[in-house]
């Protein structure tokens, strides 16, 4: 063939492109030279010559769907039973256009190919461009020239489902209320023939730049949406009569699923979301107050399935819809929470605080990814509720004491015991849980670094490798201000380590032998918790270890330049071996105690008052420690009260079994409510301090604040670590208001400024 | 003998002896810290200079420093040399 | 407006603050030694120590100003009074102390203000003094008091009143700050 433009006769090539056309459309038979020969005669007519033919075949191929459409409808579509019940065996109107339908759009294929040379050409160069479309004013209905595949789809909507659509949606609708009773009918052969029509309706519109689907939607989407929102009230409506609330939720999970499915089964993608929030909206939506009718008892008796069921019914509804069950949640595990630790007595109260506190957590965390699939909403609730048990305050009077409890537990966990470190390291993990609820974190911190010091000084500690984790734990959960204390107590542990070693070696080089085995621990004293009892007691170190002192603090001041020791006498003990008795012991005691022995050295009795004296002690310390001996009956007095001139006799009949033993130390004897209130008042002295600090601190780089907002910031910045209490702030900033850092703005009653 | 000591286990705070209760820089007790650190002892420690004048360690470097020329004491303008013994 | 602590027990002991602030400050901590970022609200400590013991315990002859003194203590006003038995005796002086938020490892810039200037070989017409602790023998030992104290001193130790050589020449030419003058401290004596 040639491809110079040429004089054609276009009557001449028509009818034979014609009839080829209408084969091609009709799925015939067509050989491969008449296609070739066809497709070269669309390139004829297009570039013939004078004039070319293009806009005339244009017109007649559109001329030629019309007619081949209109007389598909009223040969083989329209005519013909509308329902497949009412004759045996033929087809339906779904079914006869959905024949038609897929010849055609397939034919309509077909010819689009035929004609590439005109669309590509002739039609696609006067086609507006997309910017065209987005920026000019023409209207999308101009009577431009179509590709031939996009005219026949045009054609297709204008001819064939502008007749239709109504009797086509009754039916496909039918159809699918025909699905949902279950009824026999809709086969799969069925089910293909009405998602067919259905994406017919989307297909003939598939050329479109925009609005694809709106053919779509008004036809069938639309009506069926309605058509299903009454549907679903009505099944709603008959299921509340008969059912429970337990098996009420299963049917709309059940309904939830089979309608998931058909959508998918006949419908565009699209359509699914929005037939099912339908449902959900009829189902789940309007009959909140029936589903949460039975919510309480589902969860204080945790039914786990029915909760499940619940939550995953309400689960794609809106998050405020939810908050009832939430809250039924929260509440239960506060009071089971309560419950579990409201009962608590004994010495081990801590270990069950914390234990029983785990426990709930465990519990709930578990229930949470079994029944709520980890959902941050049940996540959060769990932690409020913890929050909650965990900070309250038994009484109004009356502190929490979480905080002192947890403290316990590490210190418990941390103890020299018979427990594996694996098993302690897992616990300790579990701890910090527990610990990340308390509010009074400094609170926690004054004990634990309290029972931390106890335990570093009179060598409690299990394994300084599960100290350190624990501090590196409470590091990573509150910061390096929180444990910078007790990092710095950990390593003068260590350091006191070398610091022996090194003596040691030195007392080997210098051909020293003191006669004692000495280990001597040196504290930082700013980083020690020691409390009020680093005032130090008066004590004449007695002859027999006060060289070995010596010779200590000798090489201390050689290595330490400018720095000086005091002694914690109170902390110190030792190990005296008693050689006048039966067997021999050795006695593990304080220091005091450890004296007031040495002065039997040289005589079985004195008097209180040489005791006192010789050694310089406070009648206090004297009392104190003495007595303790006495109770241990390695001394006996001659009366019960210590005065002066009662008599302190060693006591020769003394008998143990053990030949090793430690007596109790004097120092036990201080309550342990003494305690806890003074490390409770410490705290509060020190939440003054960091008070007036941080309102100082705000207040000169704002200078001027009303009263709610400097709260508000105090509150921010205290959350690391404690939360103040509104009352302390108020005494705060009066307290600062009386040292005139700050004062009441004149005019108005509620704002500071800050006076330079 | 009827009592001899086995072992004895001491415990013993730390302080700094210094000449003066204040650093003569930034005025703050030498039992406290310099203005910038916030644990007294190892991690804000005292220095002593030849002229046995006392000072944080952070205030007199930092002093130091800031000077070009000769390097003095701020209490008695001798040349600054750390006493390291 | 300047307010006084009741009582010294009253102050805020700064360890505690310290040790109890929130991990989160704002300013970076920097140790000495590194490059000089000085934390002012740190190191104003300082100032308002001396601000305090200056208005407990002034030294004969100075007052503070505590009107003068505003929200971040950067600028002091101190009156002195000429000693008895000098040339002085009688005369009310005021001083004017500028700190920058490196005090004190730089000096203040003192000058004498209002309409009394002392006459003195040392003092220019325009307030500026020629003193080396104030430039280049300034030391972080000294203080507010010291500086006030030396500056009476000074004056204690005039055997005549006049103006010092230069005086025309430098006050029409000099930078308004003294510390920018290179100044030669020709006579120690005085």
């Amino acid at each position: 063939m040639s491809l110079t433009p040429k004089s054609v006769d276009f009557n001449e090539i028509w009818p034979n492109l014609r009839s080829t056309a209408e084969a091609v459309i009709t799925l015939g038979n067509v050989n491969r030279s008449d296609w070739s020969t066809r497709f070269s005669d669309v390139y004829t007519l297009c570039v013939a010559h004078p004039e070319p033919y293009a806009d005339r075949l244009y017109n007649e191929t559109k001329q030629f769907l019309e007619n081949h459409v209109q007389n598909m409808l009223a040969t083989r579509v329209a005519p013909g039973p509308c329902s497949t019940s009412s004759v045996n065996g033929e087809p339906d109107l779904l079914q006869r256009y959905y024949d038609a339908w897929t010849e055609y759009s397939q034919g309509v294929k077909y010819l689009d190919n035929l004609y590439s040379y005109l669309n590509q050409q002739h039609i696609k160069k006067q086609k507006i461009s997309d910017a065209e479309v987005v920026y000019g004013n023409l209207s999308s209905d101009t009577m431009e020239q179509m590709e031939i595949g996009e005219l026949g789809l045009d054609i297709w909507h204008i001819y064939m489902i502008k007749n239709l659509s109504d009797d086509l949606v009754k039916h496909i609708l039918e159809d699918i209320k025909a699905d949902r009773c279950g009824s026999p009918e809709i086969t799969p052969n069925r089910v293909k023939v009405i998602n067919g029509v259905v994406h017919s309706f989307v297909q003939v519109r598939g050329y479109k730049r925009t609005g694809q689907l709106k053919l779509y939607q008004e036809l069938v989407e639309f009506p069926l949406v309605m058509a299903s929102a009454d549907y679903y009230d009505n099944e709603a409506a008959k299921l509340l009569k008969t059912c429970t609330v337990s098996q009420y939720m299963e049917e709309v999970i059940k309904i939830l699923e089979e309608e998931t499915k058909r959508a998918k089964k006949f419908l565009h993608a699209t359509s699914m979301w929005r037939l099912r929030k339908q449902c959900e909206d009829r189902f789940v939506n309007r009959r909140l107050d029936f589903i949460y009718s039975e919510c309480k008892d589902m969860v204080s008796q945790e039914k786990r399935k029915d909760l499940r069921n619940m939550y995953k019914i309400l689960k794609p509804i809106a998050d405020n819809l939810k908050s009832q069950l939430i809250h039924t949640f929260l509440d239960h595990i506060k009071n089971e929470g309560l419950e579990t630790i409201s009962t608590l007595s004994g010495e081990n109260i801590h270990i069950q605080f914390v234990e029983n506190m785990l426990k709930v957590h465990q519990k709930f965390h578990e229930l949470i990814a079994d029944v709520f699939e980890n959902d941050s909403l049940f996540l959060s609730a769990l932690d409020k509720a913890c929050a909650s048990i965990i900070n309250r305050r038994p009484g109004d009077r009356q502190p929490c004491r979480s905080a002192e409890y947890v403290a316990k537990y590490c210190d418990t966990l941390l103890k020299k015991s018979k427990t594996t470190e694996a098993e302690i390291d897992q616990k300790l993990t579990n701890n910090i849980t527990i610990f990340k609820y308390i509010e009074d974190k400094d609170v926690y911190q004054k004990f634990y670094s309290r029972l931390l010091a106890k335990r570093l000084i009179h060598e409690q500690s299990q394994s300084m490798d599960a100290e350190e984790a624990m501090i590196n734990r409470l590091k990573q959960a509150c910061g390096y201000e929180f444990t910078n204390k007790l990092h710095r107590m950990f390593t003068d542990i260590s350091l006191s380590v070398d610091l022996n070693n090194k003596f040691n070696n030195h007392l080997k080089q210098e051909n020293i032998d003191l006669g004692i085995n000495l280990s001597i621990k040196v504290l930082q004293a700013g980083a020690w918790p020691l409390g009020p009892t680093q005032v130090v007691i008066p004590f004449a170190v007695p002859q027999e270890f006060e060289k070995s002192i010596r010779m200590f603090e000798a090489f201390y001041h050689k290595s330490f330049n400018g720095r000086k020791l005091t002694w914690l006498h109170h902390m110190c003990h030792g190990e005296l071996k008693l050689g006048y008795l039966k067997k021999t012991y050795i006695v593990t005691m304080q220091t005091y105690q450890m004296a007031m022995l040495l002065l039997f050295e040289s005589c079985d009795s004195l008097t209180c008052k040489d005791i006192q004296s010789t050694l310089q002690l406070n009648s206090e310390t004297f009392q104190k420690h003495l007595q303790s001996l006495l109770e241990s009956k390695l001394l006996n007095a001659s009366s019960e009260s210590l005065e002066g001139n009662t008599k302190i006799e060693l006591n020769f009949d003394y008998s143990n079994k053990r030949t090793k033993f430690k007596i109790t130390s004097a120092m036990q004897k201080e309550t342990q409510q003494e305690q806890i209130e003074h490390t409770i008042s410490a705290v509060d002295e020190d939440r003054k301090l960091y008070l007036q600090a941080a309102i100082v601190r705000i207040m000169k780089s704002r200078k001027v604040l009303k009263h709610n907002a400097l709260i508000q910031e105090i509150l921010s910045q205290s959350r690391v670590s404690f939360t103040p209490s509104i009352s302390m702030i108020k005494k705060c900033i009066e307290s600062l208001i009386d040292k005139q850092y700050i004062e009441r703005t004149p005019n108005s009653g509620d704002e500071y400024s800050y006076v330079a | 003998m009827k009592l001899t000591i086995k072992s004895w286990t001491g415990v013993a705070t730390w302080r700094w002896i210094a000449n003066d209760e204040n650093c003569g820089i930034c005025r703050m007790s030498f039992e406290s810290t310099c203005p910038e650190c916030s644990l007294p002892g190892d991690d804000c420690p005292l220095v002593w200079g030849v002229c046995s004048h006392c000072f944080h360690m952070h205030c007199i470097v930092k002093w130091l420093n800031l000077q070009t020329m000769n390097k003095q004491c701020p209490m008695c303008r001798q040349s600054w040399k750390f006493n390291i013994h | 407006m300047l307010k006084i602590f009741k009582s010294k027990k009253d102050k805020l002991p700064k360890s505690e603050i310290i040790t109890c602030e929130p991990q989160v400050t704002k300013e970076p901590r920097t140790k000495c030694g590194k490059p000089l970022v000085l934390d002012n609200t740190r190191w104003e400590r300082r100032l308002h120590k001396e601000l305090m013991s200056l208005i407990k315990e002034p030294p004969p002859g100075v007052t503070v100003d505590t009107d003068s003194i505003g929200q971040n203590l950067s600028e002091w006003k101190i009156n002195i009074a000429g000693f008895e038995g000098t040339l002085y005796e009688g005369e009310n002086f005021q001083l004017l102390f500028k700190f920058n938020n490196k005090y004190p490892f730089d000096s203040p810039e003192v000058t004498f203000i209002g309409n009394n200037i002392p006459v003195h070989p040392h003092v220019y017409s325009n307030g500026h003094i020629c003193l080396s602790i104030l430039t280049e023998d300034w030391s972080p030992a000294l203080s507010v008091q010291s500086v006030c104290l030396s500056i009476a001193s000074m004056l204690s130790s005039c055997r005549e009143k006049k103006r010092p050589p230069d005086n025309t020449l430098y006050v029409k030419t000099c930078n308004k700050n003294p510390k920018k003058t290179k100044w030669w401290y020709h006579d120690d004596s005085v």
